[in-house]
Formats: C-alpha cells, structure tokens, sequence
C-alpha cells in the first residue's frame, strides 16, 4: 500500500466512512495481530485485544499525526490495549510464582534457534503478568520505571517479573530441547484452566 | 553478551521479524464493525436524551393537568354526557336535560343526597320544568309508585329515613318496589335539586349547603361526588325507563356507595401509609453540567412512609454511573509525567436517599408530587480511565478503587413524582428526578450530577 492510499483510507476514516474503516483494518491487521498475540494467551484473547485497540484507533483517528508512520502510531495504541487488557484482568497475572517453577541452571545453554511459532507459544504460555513484562522490556524497549508506570506497578516489581519470565522461558526451551515438556505442559494446564475459568467469570457478569 | 541478554534478543527478533502476520478473518472485522455500529447507536440516544426529557416531562405536565384540572367542569361536562346518553329513556324530556347541564355541581352535590327524591317528579313529568312544586312532585311519586309497584323491591329504600327529610321518607316509602332502572333516572332528578331544597331546607343558600342539610352523615368531598357521577352514568342503569319512582330508587343506592367511596378517599389521604416501591432508572451523569453526558443505570427498593400530603422516603438503589470529563475536572495527588486529557469512570454505587415529597394534587387514582431530600453516596467500585492526546503516550491508563470513598447527604435530590394506582395495592411510579452534588464525588473529586427517568411499582402496604 502506497503512502498516498493510505492517506486517503485515513480521510476516509476520519469521516467514519466504514468502508475505508475495513480497508485499514484488512491492511494492518496482520501487524497488530503480531503485537496483540505476544501479549494474549491465545489467538482469541489476542482478537479481543486487537478489536479494542482497533476501536480506539479508528475514534481517534482524528488525533494521528500523519507527519509520523502510523504502523508506529497503531503499534502503541496495540500495545496500550494489551496493557489495559492486562490491567482488566490483573486477578490472574500472577497465578504462577517463581518458587513452584523448576530450577534452571544458567549454565544450560538456551540459545537453540526456535521459530516464530515455538517462540510465540512460549511467550503466551507465561502467565499474564510476567508476559506483560517480559514483551514490554524484551521486545519492545520500555524501561523498568516506564513499564512500572504504565502497568500501575513499581520498578523493582517489574524487573522481578522480567527475572521469572525468563527463567520460564528458559525452563520451556530447555523442556522443548530435552523433550521433557510434559511435567511443564501440565503446569501450564492447569494456570490455563485457572486463566479460562477467571475468563468465564468476567464474561458470566 | 549475557545469557539474558541473548535470550531476549532471541525472541525479539523472532517475534518481531516481518513475514509471520496472522491470517485475516472476516469474523474479526464484524465483531469490531458491531462495536462501531453500538458506539453509533450510542452516541444517537445520549444525543436524543435531552429532547427525549424534555418531551417526557411536557407530556407529564400536561397529563397531570388533565387529571387535576378543576373538577367543578368536569362535574359539569360528567353530568351532561350522562344525560346525553339517556335518550334512550323515553320519560326523560329535554328541559330535564337542559337543566341537568346547567345545574352543573348541584347535580353532583344531589347525587348521593336526599334532595333527588324532591327532584324526581320533574323527571317523571316530561312536560314538567324544573320548577315544579314539591306538591305535585309528591303526588306525582305516588302516582308512579303505583305504577311500578311489582318491581323489584328497593334495598335503598330502607336508607332514606337516614336523610332527615320527612317528605322525602314518605315518598321513598311508597316507592319501595322500583325497577332496575333507577340509575337512569337519578341522572334527570338532580337539577331539580334547587327547589325541592328550598322547601325542605329553607336555609339553603347554595349547592354546598345543600349538601351539608341533606348529608350530614358524610363528609362531601369532590372526590366523592365525582364518583358518584360516574356511578350515576353507566349506560346499563337506563334500561327501565325512568320515573319518579325509579329516580326515588336512585338516589339511595348512590348514597350507599358513597361512603365506602368518602372512606376510602378519606384514609388515602389522612391516614398514616407504607410502601415499598422497586424503582428502575435508566440516567444521564455528567460532570460540572449535562453538556457531557453518559449513560447509567440505576436499580432499587425505596420504602415510603406518608401522611397526608407528605411522604418521606428511604432505601437503596444501586447505580452503575459512567461519566467522562476532561481532565481539569479531576482530582489527583498522582504526578503525571504527561497529563491525560479526558478521564472516563465507571462507578458502582450505593445510593441511600433520604427524600421527603409533597402532594399537589391527587385523586384515587392519580397523584403528582414534588419531593427533594439528601442522597448518601457509598462508592462501591471506581474504575477510571485516563485517555491522552496522543494515544500512545507511556502514562498510566487508569485507576481504580472499591470502597474507599463514601458522602453521607452529599448529594440533593429533586424529583417530580407521577403516581398512577392500578389498584387499591399496586401503583405504578413515572418520576423524572435531578441530582446535584453538594461535595465532590469520589476519588477524582467530580462534581457529578445525574438527570434521569425513574420507573417505579409500588406496593402500597397501608
């Protein structure tokens, strides 16, 4: 898509024409799927995120500054709405702890080639609270104290969370190497029922 | 490079690279597009609102002055449309009808009074005007006794001796036997009222003198005449023809009903009484004015207690109360890096009103009231959301907290109340009402103000 095209699909946007509403939406929506995927734990989360950011978009569209990349401009409103999910649903970030996870040592080596979707199963299989934290430093290049601030939390708080998301991270490439990834498959069961049975509550109210 | 370090980067550029976008659905798209055609549909009915209750409360007005517009002309347009019907009667001449229309709240001050008696020979008489002697009525209701005699006899009959008149006894007792179709008769027999009075009450000045002279067992209220107009009305009383003794018969009956109806009236509005009231209302909440609205809920139980024209009232209602408001109007200790600009808040609470209405006017059946009074505000659950210029500025998206802030009568009500009685238990409630805060509202310190139509069915106890 040409910078002009998309100019002219944002005019159209900015006059709540619903076709060009679609035609952004088709166009970026692979991208902001990307960004909403690493921070859900599944594709349908990650469509609930990415229609609430859609959502916010397209009513302020008004307020993009075309003088910047909007794929920029989008990729923040993706990630606020992942953390605004992660905020809704903050009873269930922290469901997993450090101590019932299994000692790594450092000295494994965990830098084995994975692919995306390996790599984006391992990111959504961490519970909420350390995926919020590990995308937001890992990936995309918020500080402790910034990602404090956005998710109401202090930053020393934050760097706990990097620390044990890595340490599953490890954990499960380490399982996907040795091919022990039963005894963790049946961890993240049973923090996925715990997920999904919070999940039906709030849609149950 | 560190083992941390390398993992991160691992992910980052896997995660990250270009080629690996998810699959378009067309499921997406529609729930998103549902989300937009709400947000349309929204906006129209906050836009609406204002006229929608600008239109309620006029239609509000206007009803309630149809119901209590002075009753002498409804008494008046009553009595005529009852005579109107009563051609069918063949005794009814037109100078009864005529003077029926004229004779306006007299005919309804006789309704239920010992005067019709004297007032039924006219009736009878079709050649006769309204001011025939009492003598000739007399032996006119005789006459006509005579000729009914056989008829079904009269249960009223027995109730006139009560009235204090004595001419008026002794033709009641000839007419005990009367047909079905007093009723009908009654109608024509009122406009008389004036000169039976006159020779049986020579006092009488006017209609309610009348009606203290024959009546002193009841207390003569509107209400009441109102009532037996009415009664006197039904169609289905003219079957029989009408006559002297016919609309002898009449005027007991209606007497009988009256007091039951006076009582009634009477308790309604004297007496000490309880409700219960579930109320349902669907609100406007904005900030400082109404130009920023949004729409809330509210749902409750309110418990009245009343005596006569003033009711107090108490309860809980619970109210799901969003708002949004630009950012100048919210209060915080927190030391934004980049202010948001607008706040939006979706609260939960506990409304405890304390309310004290008085009745303007009221019937049996409807009754419009003002009332004002306190709220308390506990609030439940605070959510806000704070939303920036610029979309994607790294600040704090928002805030919340549960039962931290509470404002006991920090808030004045103002209501109108229309109450409509289904029956003599159930009443249904139309009461358009504002709320104005007296101390800031909540954690952000709002001066929130709520406009709303609430829809209550009350339980009327006592």
């Amino acid at each position: 898509m040409s910078e002009q095209e998309l100019q002219n699909i944002i005019q159209g946007c900015v006059k709540q024409d619903r076709a060009s509403q679609k035609m952004l939406y088709k166009a970026f929506y692979g991208f902001a799927m990307g960004i909403c995927l690493r921070y859900a734990a599944n594709r349908y989360e990650a469509a609930e995120i990415l229609n609430t950011g859609f959502f916010k978009a397209l009513i302020n569209i008004k307020k993009y500054d075309e003088t910047r990349p909007f794929k920029a401009w989008l990729g923040r409103i993706m990630t606020n709405a992942s953390i605004d999910y992660y905020r809704t649903n903050l009873k269930v970030a922290y469901t997993d702890d450090i101590d019932t996870a299994l000692d790594v040592s450092v000295n494994d080596s965990v830098t084995q080639k994975l692919n995306y979707d390996d790599l984006l199963a391992m990111v959504q299989q961490l519970p909420q609270g350390y995926r919020t934290v590990f995308n937001l430093y890992a990936i995309d290049g918020y500080t402790h104290d910034e990602i404090g601030e956005m998710l109401g939390i202090n930053a020393g708080t934050s760097k706990s969370n990097l620390h044990k998301a890595r340490h599953k991270l490890q954990q499960m490439i380490l399982g996907k190497q040795k091919g022990e990834t039963g005894h963790l498959d049946g961890q993240m069961t049973i923090h996925k029922i715990m997920t999904d049975n919070y999940l039906r509550d709030i849609l149950r109210r | 490079m560190n083992q941390d370090d390398e993992l991160s980067k691992m992910f980052r550029e896997g995660l990250t690279e270009p080629g690996h976008h998810a699959e378009y659905r067309e499921a997406d798209w529609e729930a998103l597009e549902k989300m937009l055609d709400e947000r349309g549909k929204k906006r129209g009915i906050i836009v609406l609102l204002p006229y929608i209750s600008a239109v309620a409360a006029v239609l509000l007005v206007f009803f309630a002055w149809m119901f209590f517009k002075p009753e002498g002309n409804n008494e008046q347009n009553k009595a005529s449309v009852a005579v109107n019907k009563a051609p069918a009667n063949a005794t009814m001449n037109e100078a009864t009808q005529q003077s029926t229309t004229q004779s306006g709240q007299r005919v309804a001050a006789n309704a239920g009074g010992s005067t019709q008696a004297s007032t039924q020979p006219t009736v009878d008489q079709p050649k006769a005007d309204h001011n025939t002697q009492p003598a000739s009525a007399q032996s006119n209701l005789r006459n006509a006794s005579q000729v009914i005699a056989g008829n079904r006899a009269a249960i009223a009959a027995n109730k006139y001796p009560r009235k204090g008149n004595n001419n008026l006894n002794r033709t009641v007792s000839a007419n005990q036997k009367e047909p079905d179709a007093v009723i009908a008769a009654s109608k024509p027999e009122k406009e008389n009222t004036q000169n039976m009075v006159k020779e049986d009450q020579p006092v009488k000045i006017g209609n309610e003198e009348v009606i203290a002279a024959n009546k002193p067992d009841q207390n003569n209220t509107k209400t009441a005449f109102s009532d037996q107009t009415f009664v006197v009305n039904k169609p289905e009383t003219v079957k029989g023809g009408a006559n002297a003794d016919s609309a002898t018969k009449a005027t007991p009956q209606i007497a009988k009903q009256n007091p039951k109806t006076q009582i009634k009236t009477t308790t309604a509005s004297s007496g000490t009484h309880f409700a219960l009231t579930v109320l349902a209302a669907p609100d406007m909440n904005g900030v400082g004015s109404f130009a920023e609205t949004q729409t809330g809920a509210n749902f409750g139980l309110l418990f009245s207690v009343g005596r006569g024209r003033f009711t107090l009232s108490t309860g809980a209602m619970y109210a799901k109360t969003p708002y949004s408001t630009d950012f100048s109007n919210y209060h915080t200790g927190y030391n934004f890096y980049t202010k948001p600009q607008y706040v939006s808040a979706d609260c939960r609470i506990l409304d405890i009103p304390l309310d004290l209405s008085y009745r303007l006017f009221g019937n049996a059946k409807n009754q419009f009231s003002v009332g004002a009074g306190l709220s308390s505000y506990l609030m439940l659950k605070e959510n806000y959301f704070y939303e920036y210029a610029d979309p994607s500025t790294p600040g704090p998206k928002g805030y919340a907290v549960s039962n931290r802030n509470r404002h006991y009568f920090g808030v004045a009500d103002l209501n109108v109340l229309y109450q409509h009685r289904l029956s003599s238990k159930f009443s249904l409630d139309l009461q358009p009402y504002v709320q104005l805060p007296l101390t800031n509202i909540g954690y952000g310190k709002v001066k929130l103000q709520s406009a709303g139509l609430a829809v209550g069915f009350s339980w009327n106890i006592k």
